[in-house]
């Protein structure tokens, strides 16, 4: 493993810009409008871990808001933002590849201007059950689909303490990467450890669904398989010639092998997810 | 940040260009997206199995459309047990992890379906974390 591009990887923030409709502002008893509130976030957090304090930092602004954060949640350009992704991933998906695919004009947001809202939570999009308790749940339960899919059962992730797999969440929450890799080591490959299939999902633009399947890292002659190939199986019509393929706001190249990318560039949920344009 | 206050020496970011570059066409690409879009009338096998004191059922196995979501599946679960949305139902798959409701079966199926089924187990306390 290459520690210097995981902890890149770890690196990576997004500045975001949150804005608020007047009507809304209104509606919680602002007199003016507040103008933007600008926070920089690491691309592996999630915006579940960011509503305590856009309530508070509304408040401040004057927004007479209730304690509780059930009814927060976020929108850009009209899509609701899964709480449950990561920063990074929908800022691939939704600021890289989507408006390449559909080829406006400017493509690269920064900082990443998105909305706010207070009420109207819109329930037919997103979960209802938005908590930073549900978010662990669902990182949990993707870290063991990754741990499935390499080794065929949960047994590393269930061999695991209570205390170890509470660290795996805290130290994303609280961007600590040493902290993080203590656990996380014991979880992938070491070295030439052949993994069953790579834990990997693709999106690609116009809200088409997520693509998962099983994908082995090598061919039965075991050679090992890059990018490229592995798309091709997976969507055999697509002309990689023409494509692009983002991870972490970088292009990743076509040939870089699976398993390299698996190990480095993986998400810490073990996930390698993957924009494709 | 647009102000230019350097004297014109600053030179629009070249990085741009990677990410901006059209795709000519993208026929291809489009296709795709509509044919995933597109309902897939396919079904998956599911092989429900109960554990701890979670009421069995007398048919086990179900074809559920395959393009669907995983929600889809916990309210058929819960139409079949006669479960109000109120009472608590954990659903988890070959008994290691409970995916997001919004996992499409198909997905599951491929990634994780063992000889013609997707198992999905289920239970009314909490049981794999």
């Amino acid at each position: 493993m290459s520690t210097s591009v995981s902890k890149s990887v770890w690196e990576g923030r997004i500045p975001l810009a949150f804005s608020i409709d007047g009507s809304e502002a209104q509606h919680f008893g602002a007199e003016h409008t507040p103008s933007s509130i600008f926070i920089e976030v690491p691309r592996t957090s999630y915006l579940i871990l960011l509503t305590e304090e856009i309530r508070d930092l509304y408040r401040a602004t004057g927004l007479t808001l209730p304690d509780s954060t059930a009814e927060i949640w976020f929108e850009y350009q009209g899509k609701p933002l899964k709480w449950h992704y990561p920063l990074g991933l929908l800022y691939d998906i939704l600021c890289i590849s989507e408006p390449s695919y559909l080829q406006m004009e400017d493509t690269k947001s920064i900082p990443w201007n998105i909305k706010v809202h207070f009420r109207n939570y819109p329930a037919a999009h997103l979960f209802r059950d938005q908590s930073a308790a549900t978010a662990q749940d669902f990182f949990m339960s993707m870290i063991k689909e990754a741990d499935f899919l390499r080794y065929g059962s949960t047994k590393r992730v269930m061999n695991l303490s209570k205390s170890d797999q509470t660290q795996l969440w805290e130290s994303l929450c609280s961007n600590d990467f040493d902290s993080f890799w203590k656990v996380n080591q014991r979880l992938i490959p070491v070295d030439d450890q052949v993994v069953r299939h790579i834990p990997l999902r693709l999106y690609l633009p116009d809200d088409c669904p997520v693509i998962q399947d099983r994908v082995s890292p090598r061919t039965e002659d075991g050679e090992e398989l890059t990018m490229e190939q592995i798309i091709r199986e997976l969507l055999p019509t697509l002309d990689t010639s023409k494509s692009k393929a983002v991870c972490h706001g970088v292009i990743v190249p076509f040939d870089t092998p699976i398993i390299w990318a698996s190990r480095n560039l993986a998400y810490p949920d073990n996930f390698l997810h993957i924009a494709l344009f | 940040m647009e102000a230019d206050d350097t004297g014109g020496q600053r030179q629009p970011p070249a990085e741009r260009n990677i990410l901006t570059e059209a795709v000519t066409d993208k026929k291809e690409l489009k296709d795709i997206i509509s044919a995933k879009k597109e309902k897939d009338a396919t079904k998956v096998i599911v092989q429900f199995r109960a554990i701890g004191n979670a009421p069995i059922l007398k048919q086990k196995l179900f074809k559920i459309t395959a393009s669907q979501k995983f929600q889809a599946v916990n309210l058929f679960l819960r139409r079949e047990l006669n479960y109000a949305p109120s009472e608590a139902l954990f659903l988890y798959i070959n008994s290691a992890f409970a995916p997001a409701p919004d996992e499409i079966i198909s997905n599951l199926y491929k990634s994780f379906g063992t000889e013609g089924f997707l198992v999905v187990n289920y239970c009314t306390t909490a049981a794999w974390g």
